[in-house]
């Protein structure tokens, strides 16, 4: 009687799914999706009635009634914008558009475009003030800082014309200005100097911007990625969030501080400078890594940190912290910044917020704090006080996602990983690099230092790693690599899917040395230099010693492994994997330990024997020519053919996906 | 299967229809309520053993024989109880699963009999014999990935049911128990932590261990003396843990006094030793988050594994450097063998392995895996100071270590050490 029941059951299972099946679709079509803005700055109106959200992925500004909780218009700017500031008057907002070397300027009131600045490329930080310049009225005056030419540059308001420009830290980022006028505070991602096995030392600059000059450079022992931070009301003190990689020492474990660190550098007026101190944003047990902003809300004595990755916001107590720093010993810093035991004595709260809060916005009551969260398409409101969020402010209606945006949040999150103490874009901000190189203990303790990659434009570059020993993403990504390096399971294989689909998806951002039709002289020379086949006495240079025997267009790779004797000392890889040559001015250092500089120590200091290619006839001027051509391939250079069929070897081995885009 | 089949017609139902995105809304409305009414009927012949309501298993001592003990599960609205193991002469140290559908416990089948590690189905009352050997098992706990750790003591000494040598049944427990602790003194009441972590005590020492389930990264898991300088002078065990993780509970061995200790920063707080906080002896039957998994990185076929130091000298206040380097101060490594057939409580190696330090106090070295390793630094022939743990390596393994007095809580330099630029000294016994 039972068995009969349940076939009966069975049957009519079946049934209703077959008629669900067949029957006609009762519910409306989905409207198609609205792009993912990926909301980067965040400024908010001195009225605070309105938010405005510099947003990546759409290339567009929204404002957002703070009343309603809705948008109310967006605007088109450049490519990439990625810092707002506001002018003096608060009448316009000027926005750097990072890939189209822009910068719109808003009329606020009419919320229109009111002129777009062509300036040096990959602009980041923005920041205007007034100058009087012995003119009355005062004039507004732009800052703008550019990323991979590491420059500070001043500039005419109304025409970006530039007027005057200072060197700053490798990796120029934002531009934290003191609320007393009298210094702009310039970050740096990455190490000034960058040694294999040094631990990094980015500088931050300070900045008098009238006169130009740069007052002081404080340099930060230790911390890599220095992001948006604060200052005091006093100008007394700049607190900055910053990473504390331990990518010198072999990752050993991820637990206790090992693989990863972030933090806090906390610089304060001493004496004529500034002293640094660096705290540890995680404790026994857990982390809040990559910090990318700070506010600091002072009647409260409160500071606030978006723990990026982690999807979080921190509060730590003011006083505590800066009692902490002050009372430490001058002789103990080193072990203050390696200290887990102490995040308890200063933070006061942390909550959870939508995916990856970026900046923040504070209210001038200190009631209200609003984070832009990047990969949620969201602003979190949250209430300062008890640090509770009370709603969610949506930048367009809900809706699903596809694989690559769930690619993109995977790859930004920590969570997958133990103790979340880093996320993929811990060595791969905004899929690009960080600039160091690690000791993988899986390679050997203390051997085979290997430099981070930038992850632009690597589809159809396959094999990868620098042995090339993973064939694709997916075992790139797989859980070989989570074991190994991240000690953690790693991705589901649904997950893996969109983490692949999304790395796919990655592009050449543009090359600003790259013109739009013809190669500049030296260019032209350098290719010439770069696709010849006799030296410079006019002998036959060996296939395998011309650079496009190995780097044939149009990636400039040709996905196989050779010994060019770029080995160090410390390795016992000889064979490395032939790297892809397109945007090489965003991907310094070079080799595959990071061991050069630039790319003229490529072919010198790290070349002697020649061996690395045909290169010691070629006299300095050679050299550059030849540097500045592989300066110009970028993303043009993947839908041209240089001409260098003659050069091509024979491709062999499998590969993933085809040849990009 | 019948339920099987049953279960996957309704599951079709549900699903989105050709053309819908993945992330879209499963199904209407009126098919998830059909679905669901039906499911709950095709399920309504589960055995009453699962019936729901919050319950807990309670060890109860056997009324006719109070030398044995059952497991018997109370639910606490009506006060129902059900025996759970009364096929067994004695049952005892229960633990839910962290989906709380099953419940491992130590038992004996039959007196006199070996004890064995079991494993209940809530659900159905079916019980799988995970391992029955003769000693003294104690205290399973479910580990990360579904593995399990145990105590199983075949000494004969401390005879306290809570201590034992560590062992563990890998994910999917088809190999048999192996052994992750390799220690000259026993270990106690293993407890396992929301990151994967098992956190014991051990016998005869200070403070608690903390080691993944594999057996890997064992390390100290507290900081040895409390913000008030309260410093615990006798074995610790842990206890449970309190408020969603955030501390752990521990008392000494003897009982008479109870820490509570954060996980965030291990600095030891002393309770009243009646406290509240003392846990009742009950065991709830309710799901938990899953430890989370670190996957194993053990090399089975590798007899060693790696392990380097920053700086042996750290904390220390060391004679001026001899100018010759063969009078450099030296880490002394001492070997343990743990008990095997032939020696049944193990033996440490006659002769010790000397490993110079380089310039900077760093060491780098292949040690023997899966044997206890003890480090003393010397300095012409003195032993300037004894590190009282016992570590080890597992194979393939490799470990790093700030310094041999390093303050707890501490991540390390981010410095290369010399000793890295050599090749390590190979520590090898036969």
């Amino acid at each position: 009687m039972r068995d009969t029941g349940v076939l009966l059951f069975v049957v009519v299972a079946f049934y209703l799914a077959m008629v669900r099946a067949s029957a006609p679709s009762l519910t409306p079509p989905s409207p198609p999706p609205e792009p993912w803005r990926t909301p980067m700055a965040i400024l908010l109106s001195p009225d605070e009635e309105q938010i405005y959200l510099a947003n990546r992925d759409s290339g567009t500004v929204t404002r957002l009634s703070i009343r309603t909780g809705k948008p109310t218009a967006e605007l088109k700017v450049g490519h990439w914008p990625i810092d707002m500031a506001f002018s003096p008057s608060f009448r316009e907002i000027y926005v750097t558009n990072h890939h189209s070397s822009t910068v719109t300027v808003i009329d606020v009131a009419r919320f229109k475009v009111a002129r777009t600045l062509p300036v040096d490329p990959y602009p980041w930080g923005v920041t205007v003030r007034a100058e009087t310049r012995g003119l009355k009225p005062p004039v507004d005056v732009l800052f703008t800082s550019h990323t991979y030419l590491n420059l500070l540059v001043k500039r005419d308001s109304l025409t970006g014309r530039e007027l005057a420009t200072l060197l700053v830290g490798r990796g120029a980022g934002r531009i934290v200005p003191s609320p007393d006028g009298k210094l702009l505070a310039v970050t740096a991602l990455y190490s000034t100097e960058s040694v294999p096995d040094k631990r990094p030392m980015p500088e931050v600059d300070l900045v008098s911007p009238d006169p130009f000059v740069v007052e002081s450079r404080v340099f930060l022992p230790g911390a890599n990625l220095v992001r948006g931070g604060a200052w005091t009301s006093d100008s007394r003190v700049l607190i900055l969030p910053v990473q504390l990689p331990r990518n010198v020492i072999p990752d050993v474990t991820t637990a206790d501080g090992w693989g990863m660190g972030h933090g806090l550098a906390i610089l304060e007026r001493s004496g004529q400078g500034f002293s640094v101190r660096h705290v540890m944003l995680a404790d026994a047990i857990s982390s809040h890594p990559e910090p990318h902003h700070v506010v600091i809300d002072e009647k409260a004595r409160r500071v606030y940190v978006a723990s990026y990755s982690a999807s979080r916001v921190v509060a730590l107590d003011l006083d505590r912290l800066l009692s902490l720093v002050r009372g430490w010993p001058a002789a103990d810093i080193e072990e203050l910044a390696c200290r887990l035991d102490l995040l308890h004595d200063y933070e006061v709260a942390r909550l959870s917020v939508p995916a990856n809060p970026r900046a923040m916005a504070l209210t001038k009551d200190g009631r209200t704090l609003f984070a832009a969260c990047a990969f949620d398409d969201t602003v979190a409101v949250i209430d300062a006080p008890t640090v509770k969020m009370t709603k969610t402010l949506d930048l367009h209606p809900r809706q699903p996602e596809d694989p690559v945006h769930r690619g993109l949040k995977l790859f930004a999150s920590s969570k997958p990983w133990f103790r979340e103490v880093f996320a993929c874009t811990s060595c791969h901000p905004d899929t690009h690099l960080d600039g160091l190189a690690n000791d993988l203990a899986v390679d050997g303790l203390g051997r085979n230092r290997v430099d981070v990659r930038s992850l632009y434009g690597t589809a159809g570059t396959e094999p990868f790693k620098w042995t090339g020993s993973n064939a694709g993403f997916y075992s790139e990504c797989g859980p070989r690599a989570a074991r190994f390096i991240a000690r953690s399971k790693g991705f589901d294989n649904l997950e893996l899917d969109d983490v692949v689909a999304y790395l796919r998806s990655l592009v050449l951002p543009p090359n600003p040395y790259a013109g739009d039709k013809n190669l500049a002289e030296a260019q032209e020379r350098g290719r010439e230099i770069f696709f010849r086949t006799v030296d410079t006495m006019g002998r036959p240079i060996k296939p395998r010693d011309q650079c496009a025997f190995c780097h044939p267009p149009p990636t400039f790779t040709d996905r196989r492994q050779f010994d060019v004797e770029t080995a160090s000392n410390t390795d016992t890889i000889r064979e490395f994997d032939t790297v892809q040559l397109t945007n090489l001015f965003m991907s310094a250092p070079y080799l595959h330990d990071g061991g050069a500089p630039t790319l003229e120590e490529v072919f010198t200091k790290r070349d002697l024997d020649d061996r690395h290619g045909r290169m010691n006839d070629l006299a300095k001027e050679d050299l550059n020519d030849l540097v500045a051509y592989m300066m110009s391939l970028g993303p043009s250079s993947l839908t041209t053919d240089s001409g260098a069929k003659e050069a091509r070897s024979d491709r062999k081995g499998d590969h993933e996906g085809g040849y990009p885009r | 299967m019948s339920r099987f089949f049953s279960c996957c017609g309704l599951f079709t139902m549900t699903l989105p229809r050709h053309g819908e995105p993945r992330v879209h809304p499963r199904g209407s409305t009126n098919s998830f309520a059909l679905a669901a009414a039906l499911i709950c009927l095709n399920l309504s012949g589960c055995s009453a053993g699962d019936r729901p309501g919050p319950s807990s298993i309670e060890v109860v001592h056997d009324q006719a024989d109070g030398a044995r003990t059952h497991l018997v599960r109370v639910w606490e609205d009506d006060g129902t109880t059900k025996t759970l193991t009364s096929e067994f002469h004695s049952a005892w140290d229960p633990e839910v699963s962290v989906d709380a559908r099953s419940v491992l416990f130590v038992g004996q089948r039959t007196a006199p009999g070996p004890e064995g590690l079991y494993e209940l189905e809530l659900a159905t009352g079916r019980i799988r014999t995970l391992v029955e050997r003769a000693g003294h098992l104690s205290t399973p706990r479910f580990a990360a990935g579904g593995a399990v750790v145990f105590l199983w003591n075949t000494t004969g000494k401390n005879t306290n049911r809570r201590a034992g040598v560590l062992h563990g049944l890998p994910p999917g427990k088809k190999a048999g128990p192996q052994r992750i602790t390799f220690q000259p003194n026993l270990d106690l009441s293993p407890i396992v932590a929301f990151d994967g972590r098992v956190i014991f005590g051990v016998d005869g020492q200070d403070g608690l261990l903390a080691v993944n389930w594999d057996g890997t990264e064992v390390g100290s898991f507290n900081e040895p003396a409390g913000a008030d300088g309260t410093k615990p002078k006798v074995p610790l065990e842990p206890m449970n843990w309190i408020e969603e993780g955030s501390f752990l509970l521990a008392q000494t061995q003897t009982g008479d006094q109870l820490f509570r200790i954060p996980a965030r920063n291990r600095f030891y707080q002393l309770l009243a030793a009646n406290s509240k906080e003392r846990p009742s002896g009950k065991t709830p039957v309710v799901a938990r988050p899953e430890p989370f998994l670190q996957p194993t990185i053990i090399e089975p076929k590798r007899s060693v594994g790696e392990i380097f130091c920053f700086d042996a000298r750290s904390g220390i206040s060391m004679p001026p450097v001899p100018t010759e380097p063969r009078e450099w101060p030296r880490v002394r490594i001492h070997v343990f063998t743990p008990a095997s057939a032939t020696s049944p409580e193990g033996r440490e190696e006659p002769a010790a392995r000397d490993v110079p330090l380089a310039p900077d106090g760093s060491f780098f070295a292949w040690v023997p895996a899966d044997r206890g390793l003890r480090f003393e630094l010397v300095s012409r022939g003195r032993i300037l100071k004894t590190m009282n743990r016992t570590v080890w390596v597992r194979p393939g393994e490799k470990r790093g270590c700030i310094g041999c007095h390093e303050r707890h809580g501490v991540a390390p330099p981010n410095r290369v050490p010399l000793a890295l630029d050599a090749p390590p000294v190979k520590v090898v016994f036969p």
